[in-house]
């Protein structure tokens, strides 16, 4: 090994050093240990600074670089915001707080006929990072980091500086919060309490009319093939099951999985919920042909997912479908209440009529 | 057309260095231009103009004299979405390509990219359970730091199991490396499912990606890089003699297993540093130093520039690709480097190799 | 440059190699020889620091090879190894100037390389497109280009066209010439006698033999290195050894040649001591002697043994004495019965191998019984029946 290999081989140890230096000490004064943001301060419309605690939601806002403290404040009303998720779209829009909105993701269909630019890869998962900067919104919400976590968290608060707020609701009332976390942001709670009000009576309603069903119909959700994809307990989409006294006989186990066809004989569904996109082919073979729901024609197929997987208000329609189809005698799609805030689109206006 | 492919075999017969630094000169070139015009491409439309006054008050010294006005959404596009990618995918593919070399020379074996001693799977179980795991003990870059230092595990792991004897012959370390490598990818196959949740976090930077590589890891990265393609460049005769035998080697002077030794190591550094910045972008390390060896000739001396060079070039044509083929659609990159490096390699296997090849 | 080895013990998985002491005198070819598995490749390997003994020392000038340091002992050793891997796209010149690869490439060295190897022609071929002949020749200029005082060749002759082969051995023989020392392992027991000044002669890892080739070969010494027997011939060349199978039940026939009325009844007693015989009468007054030999010489093709009688020698002049040395040329035994006690013949030839003479003094039995001896002793295996 000669004299100038040596000095390169040096070379790469001292900067294998200073990268480690380098880590360690961001590490310790990003306060990037001390993780996640989950209180945010705004101006309500009245002047007076309101805290918002992200974790009723579900949320937290990723800490910008430099930003050492336990509240982010944002010092003014906020009046360009960047929406990724359908479900944040919705509830932008039913809120009432639609015209801050500038950019979108492409599955936000709700409302439809929107011109706003795409901030993301069609895939609606990858978030471009040179629109969010064209854009220069003051606050992107997200349901998630997209296909790079590292590299766009790293992105995100080195470069851009712009706070990004990521909200996941995972049941009801984390919706219900979320809603009014997002009134507070853009000063419209007015139109949340109103929302949140709707959500609960008829809530209320879908107690009281199946206060009186027994025992549950058992029901399996197929939700995608090839294999019997289902939800188990811990899932979205197992509470509307629940709130709709069905038993979901898949509830055993949690997460989405496979189940094996042998439960599904065993457990023998009263009722069998399809996916949107799964063909009703897949239910006239075994298992599913010698179960009771098929015998008895008790096949529903969604109509339209998005009710069912985006966490907003739009659930409310979802389980009352739910239960309607279910119990039909118990409760049907008319009894939902109208929706209390005035909108061009009204929430329901590209429901399945079932009714 | 043809008059190119005549004139460039007249180079081709030109005696000595003077041909090979002539090469490598005109390969620095065209990466060179590709840089530029690779700015000009993204999703947001700038003008070329905005581009290059940008570029020029980044100069050093002379970039403060003129003042241009420059929206500074478009000065933080260029400087710091675009201009890390570009630069990560010439440093990444440098670094692949002359790895692959490496690899290729000391296992004596063309089918082989510098993943395999280890360093796809380790650098894959880091990041996964980095992802998996949530791990912030490095704060901002717990997933490169944690693919870093795992694919370093896992490589220093495969060396000491190749162990036979007092050596490590080619083929034990290749079995090993593929063994072990298999073994571990088994562990990040279960550590997904049972995350079934963050599985597209995983797939895709399994799949690799350049985007949102920000300066601060850049630097260091292209410094390791930079000088491990120095060092190796200047072990090129030692490549050369591996691949006639270590027995061989041996007998013109060298010290066979510290010399291996000493070159896996810098191999594993320098593409460790890379994936992990960029995840495991695949066929650079495979077919690069192959279109070199075919164009140039087969010594390390002018595969290892030229490898490093077209490495990096070819990564970031595909990332260009990546970023613009479909409108709105942002492939993985290492889908690309696939889908075009394998086809054009064959093409130009068959123009050229003729009896290369054959046994 | 001498080199001294001793006391080397080294043990792999599939043998032990035990060699007490060696030494190469400079400026001399040493073969080392022996069956496969004996040994050999791994002693080469020994000798230039490949492989490191468990015990022992190797001393090159006085130095032990194991504390050379690398780039110092490939100045000293340099080796042709028996298997060279082919390496992607180098062309011949880059192969032949690898061996000094930290030096800039020095021209006219290769071309000195090259040209003795007879390949200059090859400077600028792939090296993966030339013939095994061919890339031996290459990796042998390569040796030569390393510029060492000792060039160490493991079975260089192996599975090369014939033409190839004698210019390696050409090429081994220059070598010396050029003062080298060199130390060839060859599996082919005529090269080791051939070229070899001094030859060590290795079975299952220990040396059974070391020292000069013409004195130290002999069919017993090889029975016990190789397991078989080896026929001796002599030949313009020199001595060359045959191996072949000692088959005591097949006998050869023989080819004899008596005068129109035999006195000594040779065909009539061999055949019934059991011999497949050719009798052959020459009409002595025949003026037609040359048509008569002919006859004998094409008749003789297809015997190795050809009895003949003194008188038939006497008889018939220079045409037969033509005919005799004839038969030596092609290897045959003759046997001369001289019947009348005329030793005149005994001066054709005095090497025993090929011509035995029997006296008066023995009885027609007594010389049918050791010619066959002699036939069954030397008959070869190979297709010769009777």
């Amino acid at each position: 090994m000669n004299r100038v290999q040596r000095y390169l081989i040096a070379i790469i140890a001292a900067a294998l050093m200073i990268t480690a230096g380098i880590y360690v000490y961001s590490a310790e004064n990003s306060g990037y240990s001390s993780g996640n943001i989950e209180l945010i301060s705004i101006a309500s419309p009245n002047g007076t600074m309101q805290t918002v605690n992200l974790n009723y939601s579900n949320s937290y806002m990723i800490r910008p670089d430099n930003f050492s403290g336990n509240t982010y404040t944002f010092a003014e009303p906020i009046t360009k915001i960047v929406s990724l998720a359908p479900s944040l779209t919705s509830t932008l829009y039913g809120i009432g707080a639609f015209g801050k909105v500038v950019g979108l993701d492409p599955f936000s269909t709700y409302p439809p006929n929107s011109t706003l630019p795409i901030a993301t890869d069609n895939s609606g998962y990858d978030i471009s990072l040179e629109e969010i900067v064209n854009l220069s919104p003051q606050l992107v919400v997200a349901p998630g980091l997209g296909y790079y976590p590292a590299n766009e968290e790293n992105a995100i608060v080195n470069t851009l500086h712009i706070p990004f707020l990521i909200m996941n609701p995972e049941n009801i009332q984390q919706i219900e919060n979320q809603t009014m976390d997002l009134a507070h942001l853009t000063g419209t709670e007015n139109n949340a309490s109103k929302i949140i009000q709707w959500m609960q009576d008829n809530l209320q309603t879908f107690a009281e009319h199946l206060s009186n069903i027994s025992p549950e119909l058992s029901i399996f959700y197929y939700l995608s093939t090839p294999g019997y994809w289902t939800a188990g307990n811990d899932t979205f989409i197992n509470q509307f099951f629940t709130i709709a006294h069905l038993h979901n006989i898949a509830a055993n186990a949690s997460g989405y999985y496979i189940d094996s066809g042998e439960n599904i004989t065993v457990a023998q569904p009263q009722i069998i919920l399809l996916d949107q996109y799964v063909n009703y082919t897949q239910v006239e073979s075994e298992p599913f042909n010698s179960t009771p729901a098929f015998k008895n024609n008790r096949i529903y197929t969604i109509f339209n997912d998005n009710f069912f997987n985006e966490p907003d208000f739009r659930v409310i329609y979802a389980i009352g479908w739910l239960i309607s189809e279910s119990y039909p005698g118990h409760y049907n799609m008319s009894d939902i209440t109208p929706f209390p805030i005035t909108l061009k689109y009204p929430p329901n206006y590209d429901l399945y009529d079932a009714v | 057309m043809m008059k190119s492919i005549s004139a460039l075999k007249a180079i081709r017969k030109t005696p000595g260095r003077v041909k090979d630094i002539l090469w490598i000169f005109i390969i620095a070139v065209i990466l060179f231009i590709t840089t530029v015009f690779s700015a000009l491409l993204g999703p947001v439309k700038l003008s070329a103009l905005t581009v290059f006054d940008i570029f020029f008050t980044q100069l050093p010294l002379i970039g403060g004299l003129l003042h241009f006005t420059i929206p500074e959404t478009s000065y933080v596009i260029v400087v710091f979405l675009r201009e890390p990618e570009i630069i990560g995918a010439i440093i990444v593919g440098a670094s692949l390509g002359t790895g692959g070399a490496v690899i290729q020379s000391v296992f004596r074996n063309p089918i082989t990219e510098p993943y395999i001693i280890g360093i796809s799977s380790g650098a894959a179980l880091g990041a996964v359970s980095a992802i998996v795991f949530s791990l912030t003990l490095f704060g901002l870059f717990s997933v490169q730091i944690m693919a870093f230092i795992f694919a370093l595990i896992v490589v220093l792991a495969v060396y000491l199991f190749s162990f036979h004897g007092s050596r490590t012959p080619p083929t034990y370390l290749l079995l090993t490396g593929i063994s072990i490598s298999l073994f571990i990818s088994s562990i990040v196959g279960l550590l997904i499912y049972t995350n079934i949740k963050l599985e597209n976090a995983a797939f895709f930077w399994l799949l690799g990606s350049l985007q949102g590589i920000s300066w601060s890891e850049l630097l260091p990265v292209s410094a390791v890089v930079i000088a491990s393609v120095a060092v190796i460049w200047s072990m090129s005769g030692q490549l050369n003699a591996f691949q006639l035998g270590e027995a061989y080697a041996h007998s013109v002077g060298i010290n066979v297993e510290r010399t291996k030794a000493l070159l896996m190591g810098i191999v594993a550094l320098s593409v460790s540093a890379a994936v992990s910045i960029s995840g495991l972008i695949g066929f650079v390390g495979l077919i690069i130093p192959h279109i070199c060896r075919l164009l140039f000739g087969g010594s390390n001396r002018i595969v290892i520039p030229t490898s490093a060079l077209l490495g990096a070039l070819f990564l970031l044509l595909a990332d260009d690709a990546a970023r613009t083929a479909i409108n709105g659609e942002v492939i993985p990159v290492g889908i690309v480097t696939g889908m075009i490096g394998i086809p054009f390699f064959l093409y130009l296997l068959r123009r050229m190799a003729s009896g290369t090849y054959e046994n | 440059m001498k080199i001294d080895a001793r006391d080397i013990e080294y043990e792999n998985q599939n043998f032990r190699l035990n060699v007490d002491h060696i030494t190469i005198e400079e400026g001399s070819i040493t073969g080392i020889g022996g069956p496969n598995g004996s040994g050999k490749s791994t002693l080469l390997k020994i000798l230039y620091g490949y492989l490191k003994p468990r015990k022992g020392t190797v001393l090159i000038d006085g130095n032990s090879i194991s504390e050379l340091r690398g780039s110092k002992a490939a100045g000293k050793i340099s080796v042709v190894q028996q298997e060279t891997p082919t390496p992607m796209n180098f062309t011949v010149e880059n192969i032949v100037s690898m061996s000094r690869y930290s030096e800039p490439v020095d021209d006219s060295k290769v071309r000195e390389s090259l040209e003795r190897c007879g390949i200059t022609h090859l400077r600028h071929r792939k090296f993966e497109e030339l013939s095994g002949g061919e890339r031996r020749l290459v990796m042998i200029a390569g040796a030569l280009y390393q510029g060492t005082e000792i060039i160490m060749l493991d079975e260089p002759t192996t599975f090369l066209d014939v033409d190839k082969e004698l210019r390696v051995v050409d090429l081994i023989v220059t070598l010396k010439q050029l003062g080298k020392t060199v130390i060839v392992v060859l599996h082919d027991v005529n090269l080791l006698y051939r070229i070899c000044n001094r030859v060590v002669m290795m079975r299952d890892g220990k040396v059974v033999g070391e020292g000069y080739p013409s004195t130290m070969f002999t069919p017993d010494l090889l029975r016990e290195i190789y397991g078989i027997s080896f026929l001796s011939f002599t030949t313009p060349e020199g001595t060359a050894w045959m191996p072949y199978n000692r088959s005591e039940e097949r006998l050869e026939g023989v080819l004899v040649i008596e005068e129109e009325f035999p006195r000594l009844g040779l065909s009539y007693n061999l055949w019934k001591n059991g011999m497949g015989v050719a009798s052959f009468s020459i009409k002595v007054t025949d003026a037609d002697i040359d048509l008569q030999l002919d006859e004998i010489r094409h008749a003789s093709q297809r015997y190795r043994y050809v009895v003949i009688t003194s008188r038939v020698v006497n008889a018939t002049g220079e045409g037969m004495k033509e005919l005799i040395a004839e038969f030596f040329r092609d290897g045959k035994l003759l046997f001369l019965v001289d019947s009348e006690n005329e030793s005149s013949l005994v001066s054709i030839s005095d090497r025993e191998n090929y011509f035995r003479i029997f006296g008066v003094e023995k009885t027609i039995a007594d010389i049918c019984l050791e010619i066959k001896e002699v036939t069954a002793s030397t008959s070869l295996s190979y297709g010769i029946r009777k």
